[in-house]
Parts: C-alpha cells; structure tokens; sequence
C-alpha cells in the first residue's frame, strides 16, 4: 500500500514540475500579458514566394486570441477567435458566424487553427518527459508534449529548446497516428527587457517537402486590451 | 483677428481628425454555358463582382457589394451589362449597440441547404454552390452580455414591413439562437438554431412553427479536414422530405485541384415546394488555381417540376484587391 501511495506521490510531484517547466517555457517566449501585433503568413511553393495574408492580432493569455485579416482585400474583416478550446470564425461578405474545430488548417496554410491561435502550450499539453540531447549541433532540452484532451490539434508535440534560455529551438509535430508531420524553425526572434519584439518562424510540411509557410510577428505592442474584443458579439465589431 | 480666426479654424480641423481606410476586391468570371434544350443552347456570358469596404477606424463603415452580368453574343438581345447591388449598407457602432442600415445579406442558422430558420435572407442554392439572397433591412444588434446577443431587425419584402427579433446565446460550444417573425404584421414565426462543434464534426439543426403548427425540421453535420470538406443535411416537413449531401476534395492528386459534388434529392414525391431554393440535383465542380487565376467547370443537373437542365459552364476567376489608408 505504501509503495503504491509513494509512486502516486512521486507522479503527481513530476508532473507538477513538468508542466512548471512547460510553463516557464511558455513564459520565456510569449509575452504572458496581453499584447497587440501584426502577423504576416506567407506561403512558399516551389521555391516561389506567395502573396502575404496580413493579420491584425490581440492576445490576452492564456487562452484567447483574435486575429482580423487586412490583407489581401479579398479577405479584409474576416475574423477568427479563439476562447479557450472553442473557435469561432466570422466572414464578412456573407455575415456568416462558425465554428471551427483547432485541427482545421487556418486559411488553407500549413498552419492549424491552433498553430495561429495558440502561444500557452501550458494551456492545452502537459509535459510527458524531458532530456538533454543535441540538436543540429547544440546542446538542446528536448521536450515531449501530449494533450490535455482530443480537442488539440496534434496528439504529441516535441520541443526543442535552448537549456540557458528555455527559449524554443525547433518544434515537431505528430498527427494522431503517431506520424511525424510538420517541423517549425525559429529564425529569428528579438526581445527587448524580456519581452518580445519580433518573430520569425517556418513551417516545413514533411509529408509535401516543397511547401514551407512563415509566420512573421511585427509591431508588436503591449497594452491593454478591453476583454470585450474576445466575445463571438464584438467580433462583427472588429471585422472591418 | 484673421489669424486667430484661421488658428481657431485649424485647431477645429485637427480636433476632427479621422482615420479611414478603403478596401475594394472583386473578381471577373467569362463563362460558357450549354443548356440541353433551349433554341439557342450555348449562352457566353460575361459577370464580375465589387466588394467595397469603407470604414474609418473609430465606428462607422460603408459596404457595397456590387455584381453585373451580361451576355458576350453578339446577336443576343442581353448583352448590355446589367449591374445588381447585392448588398449596400452602412453599419456604426455605439457602446455596445451596432447598427446596420441599408440592403444586406443576414445569415442567420447553420444550414448549408434548408436554412428555414431565415425568414429573411436564407441561402439558395445557385448551380451547385450555395449562395445568399439580401434585403432591405434596419438591423440594430445589442451586446447583452459577452454570451448573449439581442436583434432587432425591420425589413422590406415588397414594399410590406416585417419584424424580427432574434435572442443569440453563446456557451462553449454550444451556440443557440432564438428567432421570432411577425411577418406583414400579421404572421407569426418562430424558429430555433442549435450548434455544436465537436472535434471535427459541427452538428447543427434549425427548426420553425408558424401559427398553424406547421412545423420544419433541417438536421445537417460538416465534417471539416485538412483537404476535405462533407456535409449531409436532411430537411423534414410535413409533406416533403430532402436530403442533401456535399463533398469536397482539395489538392485532389496535385495541389490546387479542387473536386466538388453536390446533390439535394426529394425523398418523397412532393417536389412543389421550396423548389425556387433547392433546384439542383447533382452539380460537380472541378477548379484550378493558377496564380491569381482561378479555373473552374461545372457540370449541373438541375430540374423544376417536370423540366430537367444540363449545364455545362467554364469559367475563369481573377481576383484584385486594393487597400489605402488616407488621413484628414
């Protein structure tokens, strides 16, 4: 009884440092109070470079985000939500209100709804193991993540991450088969007194080889956002 | 006393300064249609759309959504453009009150087909592909509480005033809307939504009763993947049954071929009603995309009591979009 009690206890005491750790990672990159940013989507085909989605972006941690798109004209005012596992996606011209589940691509990109949506992994994975290993060349903390429930997009995700910093390296993503599907890179990311500047990641497709897409964070500006802008009602109210 | 008029002048022109910004998209559609049966069976037509956003960044925009279409026969008795508005509104916003006034598109219910929760605008179906009527309305939502909303609509069928009020509810994942109708100031509707997003499956259903208790029931689900998209939907009456079904493949064997097929069939033999919306019986699409161009074929089979239609049409999108800012 008492050997079952103490690996309950050393359990629970892991996993409790575990998701400290996801957590500090979470802290470490994304801004964990509420911020405002553009983001610029591009989709690379071939080696061709296609036009940029560009999104105006409010964040308010850890679990809501809205993004309203401003270009391409064609799809100015067309609005997604994200409140806590639900989201919700507006579209203009037809005034027609969905909901979408966090798998579904976002805008037919490499991207899931959750890729975009999401910057508190702690919110919505817990930690399933971490070690020290070597990633192209560096030394690396290689962390194994797993969803919280079947709501997430992705059964499993590994983080790589700088051991000084906890700032991530590299990301892969694996479907609910167990397949290894996608690979983010961070190319490039800024911080100014701890707080996020600018950020460059990639997307490579591992299944279509010639697809990468990049999300680009700029003009990143931190100041209070009204709660209000997170509701399905006010969103009509931003997608202009 | 001329400069301190201009200074005063100045300083009350600052004060009103306004950020505004434009959007304009639209797109150019040349198309072939064959039509089984008809004298002169092969029609080319010519149809392009206008989406005008104006908005100033504090409350208040303007939308024109503006489409003309004409025929390219030289000899066709049609072939001056002629311009449709489908939609022009305003909209502006106070606190938590948002108000739109002008001719528009109100989507209200989930349904793909048998939207009967709609009274005002429901979709159609427009060869194979689902479309929106629009109306002239006075619309002025209020933002109850962030979950729930309040409608109150004023619109013109026919020169005729019909209200509706709607009461939106939003809990997690379950969106439930509430719908009353009092339609010509005499004839009363009410209709309910129901939706749910669960994983990938949004489960939807609307259902309506009118004085009579004449009572419509449409269940439909939307299965949403990464490259596929199907919906079923079933529409239950008192005298007439359909069922709808959807399917549509994306990076069908290459990147950027999309597959589409639709079909609504009648399940039972009254086929007299809701025939104006639900028309097509089978339509398949396959599109390209190229660039800025979009390539797309449809084949339809449509039929309206006892006449039947094959349609063959080409078509060939471009889209253009604009954005400017300007300052006063």
């Amino acid at each position: 009884m008492k050997r079952y009690i103490l690996t309950i206890l050393i359990f629970l005491t892991t996993q409790l440092f575990s998701n400290d750790l996801l957590q500090e990672i979470d802290n470490a990159f994304f801004p964990v109070k509420e911020f405002e940013f553009q983001l610029e989507l591009n989709e690379t085909k071939n080696g061709k470079i296609g036009k940029p989605v560009v999104y105006r972006t409010y964040s308010y941690p850890p679990d809501k985000c809205i993004l309203i798109a401003k270009k391409p004209a064609i799809m100015a005012g067309n609005s997604t939500l994200r409140i806590n596992d639900t989201i919700f996606v507006y579209t203009k011209k037809i005034d027609k209100m969905s909901q979408y589940s966090a798998k579904v691509a976002f805008n037919g990109s490499l991207f899931t709804q959750e890729d975009i949506l999401n910057s508190m992994f702690s919110h919505f994975y817990s930690v399933e193991s971490s070690e020290e290993v070597e990633y192209h060349g560096r030394d690396a903390l290689k962390v194994t993540l797993v969803g919280k429930n079947r709501k997430v997009a992705y059964k499993t995700l590994i983080f790589y991450v700088d051991p000084q910093t906890l700032i991530p390296i590299a990301r892969e993503y694996f479907s609910y088969s167990g397949k290894l599907i996608k690979r983010i890179t961070i190319d490039e990311v800024t911080y100014k007194d701890g707080l996020l500047t600018y950020l460059k990641l990639t997307m490579h497709d591992l299944i279509r080889t010639n697809i990468t897409n990049t999300a680009e964070f700029t003009n990143i500006q931190y100041k209070s956002v009204p709660k209000k802008y997170f509701t399905k009602n006010y969103m009509k109210v931003l997608a202009r | 006393m001329k400069v301190s008029i201009l200074f005063i002048y100045l300083i009350m022109i600052s004060s009103m300064i306004i950020s505004q910004e434009f959007s304009i998209s639209g797109d150019v559609e040349s198309n072939f249609f064959y039509i089984e049966g008809l004298e002169d069976d092969c029609i080319t037509g010519l149809t392009g759309s206008v989406f005008f956003n104006y908005y100033t960044i504090d409350n208040f925009s303007i939308v024109a959504d503006l489409e003309s279409e004409g025929s390219l026969s030289s000899d066709s008795s049609t072939d001056i453009m002629n311009i449709v508005v489908k939609q022009l509104y305003m909209n502006f916003f106070i606190e938590d009150f948002i108000c739109y006034i002008g001719k528009k598109s109100k989507r209200i219910g989930s349904a793909e087909w048998f939207n009967i929760s709609n009274r005002i605008t429901p979709t159609f179906l427009d060869q194979g592909s689902r479309n929106n009527s629009s109306i002239g309305m006075v619309d002025i939502e209020y933002m109850f509480t962030n979950h729930i909303n309040i409608d109150l609509i004023t619109y013109f069928p026919d020169t005729k005033i019909n209200i509706a009020s709607s009461v939106t509810m939003s809990f997690l994942y379950l969106d439930l809307d509430l719908n009353y109708y009092f339609e010509e100031m005499e004839n009363h509707y009410t209709a309910i939504n129901l939706s749910s997003q669960l994983d990938r499956f949004n489960i939807y259903c609307e259902g309506s009763i009118n004085e009579d208790y004449d009572i419509k029931l449409s269940l439909g689900t939307t299965y949403g993947g990464d490259t596929i998209n199907i919906t079923t939907e079933v529409l239950y009456g008192e005298e007439n049954y359909y069922g709808g079904f959807s399917f549509t493949k994306s990076n069908l064997f290459i990147d950027n071929l999309t597959f589409n097929f639709s079909t609504l069939h009648s399940i039972s033999d009254n086929t007299e009603e809701f025939w104006d919306l639900y028309s097509v019986d089978g339509a398949v699409s396959i599109s390209y995309m190229y660039k800025d161009l979009l390539f797309t074929g449809y084949f339809n089979r449509s039929f309206g009591g006892d006449e039947s239609e094959y349609i063959l049409q080409n078509e060939v999108d471009f889209t253009l979009g604009l954005i400017t800012s300007i300052y006063f």
